[in-house]
């Protein structure tokens, strides 16, 4: 488990995280939403070790990152915001197979058809990466960090540039990631990828503002601070044109359910 | 007045094949045009050839009726993520560079500066503040008030609203909005266009580099660029199951169809 403890940390004076404590159990997918400037990509970044806490404390697996942040980062895995920060090599393969080659893995060629596989991008193998577009450079990234097999996955805005096939192939990798035990944290603009989630942490000027399962968590935000998933606005948009709606609904099931019977 | 692409093609220098393929289209005075598609259908590409920014291989490319490179004034273009080439120590002076760059008088460069910054919708009292001390959202809107300074008849946006967090997507739409109500042409290119389907004129679609769609946006159109949502999924639903709802694009505009339908 990622445990966050208690977690403050400052830019010089600028505080980024207040007392900010959350989980990611194993086999626990948990996306963490806010508006910008709020803390989740600090909050990533503490979650792997890159950055230590000022206060509190971060655990993975029961080791303070403090004690031992190697083993937390080989623990985590954190896919960036930035594709471009990620990519070491030229060709799709090869940058894919940079991380386990760093940790002496014996079957690289099988974790970087692993890889490829679980992110939808094959036929991307051999292709330059400089060649490739935003959207399939993500990808790459995604993968790169999925060659590692990591317990954890830790993704900062994963489908911010994607377009909905692109978006599939990594809400499938975190289905397939969360199936094998691994704890998913994501952080997210995207309302429908949270709908998706097992909990929705909402963070607010670095601190924790909603915590919860989805329906919980988009039902306590503040009005106005994230977007919130398509049927929730439209079981929302039906209260308020005065049509009875039972709960506040996440699915495209959720509503047919209710309107057809 | 109107911008117009006959069979343009174009390809990258080393690549296999075409980016955009023998495409034509006309936008017309005061259109909200969208071009949408996948990852790496061009998207990008064709803009920067309708712009003139790059000039196509193939085919060619007016705007009111001269060579791009000779209307460079009437175009404005905001590339993605454009914040990235924010450099001045000021947003006075960032939106200023363009008109001044022009060779402008001081009070004609003054009043296009505090037009522009009046458009996007930045208080003016964020004038003497240092672009990079800004929230993503509000640096995006400065290099959008840098596109628009010199008031172009046509304004290019390049995933305008990519990487911005709820209150900066709400933002660019309204600013959207407005710079057509304003009567702008304004072209945006966007993998997620839903936000703005229900105020564009015209939906380009292209898979592959081809024009596959152009037209008001429509189920149909949509499907052909990969892109669904919940919204249009239920409303199938619905239909399905005899609750006869309108064709919608935002939940808002899906709550309106099912009251009438259920009265």
């Amino acid at each position: 488990m990622i445990e966050v403890r208690h977690v403050s940390l400052s830019y010089g004076k600028t505080p980024a995280l207040k007392d900010v404590s959350l989980c990611v159990r194993p086999g626990e997918f948990v996306a963490i939403m806010g508006p910008g400037a709020s803390g989740k990509s600090t909050l990533a970044r503490v979650m792997d070790g890159l950055y230590l806490p000022d206060a509190g404390d971060c655990l993975v697996d029961g080791v303070s990152t403090r004690a031992d942040p190697m083993r937390a980062r080989r623990l985590v895995g954190l896919v960036l915001q930035e594709p471009d920060d990620q990519a070491v090599a030229r060709r799709v393969a090869d940058d894919l197979a940079f991380g386990p080659r760093n940790i002496g893995a014996a079957d690289i060629p099988e974790r970087v058809a692993e890889a490829l596989l679980q992110t939808g991008i094959a036929h991307l193998a051999d292709r330059d990466i400089g060649s490739l577009s935003g959207g399939q450079k993500q990808l790459v990234a995604i993968a790169g960090v999925l060659a590692m097999r990591p317990a954890y996955l830790v993704m900062d805005e994963p489908t911010s540039l994607l377009d909905s096939d692109g978006k599939r192939a990594v809400m499938d990798a975190v289905a397939t990631q969360k199936h094998a035990g691994r704890g998913v944290a994501v952080i997210t603009q995207d309302p429908s990828v949270a709908a998706r989630a097992d909990r929705v942490v909402v963070m607010s000027r670095g601190s924790v503002v909603a915590q919860g399962p989805p329906a919980e968590a988009f039902a306590k935000v503040p009005p106005g601070l994230i977007g919130l998933p398509e049927m929730t606005r439209l079981s929302n948009g039906l209260r308020d044109r005065g049509i009875a709606v039972k709960r506040l609904w996440l699915t495209v099931d959720d509503a047919a359910e209710e309107l057809c019977r | 007045m109107s911008l117009k692409a006959e069979d343009v093609s174009y390809r990258y220098p080393g690549a296999g094949g075409p980016a955009i393929s023998s495409a034509s289209l006309e936008i017309g005075k005061g259109e909200l045009v969208v071009v949408c598609g996948k990852n790496g259908s061009g998207k990008s590409t064709l803009i920067r050839c309708l712009a003139g920014l790059i000039k196509p291989s193939q085919g060619r490319v007016s705007i009111d009726g001269q060579a791009p490179e000779k209307a460079r004034r009437a175009i404005g273009f905001a590339v993605q993520f454009p914040e990235r080439a924010l450099f001045e120590r000021t947003v006075c002076d960032e939106v200023a560079f363009g008109p001044r760059n022009m060779g402008l008088p001081p009070d004609e460069v003054d009043r296009l500066t505090g037009q522009a910054i009046d458009a996007v919708g930045i208080s003016r009292d964020l004038m003497s503040v240092a672009p990079r001390s800004l929230s993503y959202g509000r640096k995006r809107l400065v290099a959008i008030a840098c596109a628009i300074a010199h008031r172009p008849g046509y304004l290019f946006l390049d995933e305008p609203a990519a990487g911005l967090d709820y209150e900066g997507r709400t933002r660019i739409t309204g600013l959207i909005k407005s710079l057509k109500a304003a009567g702008m042409t304004v072209i945006v290119a966007s993998h997620d266009p839903l936000d703005l389907l229900d105020i564009c004129d015209r939906l380009v679609v292209l898979d592959g580099g081809r024009v596959v769609a152009d037209g008001p946006p429509s189920v149909e159109s949509l499907g052909r660029a990969g892109i669904t949502s919940d919204t249009i999924e239920l409303a199938r639903r619905l239909q399905s199951c005899g609750i006869n709802v309108r064709e919608a694009f935002s939940p808002e505009a899906l709550a309106d169809s099912i009251v009438e339908a259920l009265k």
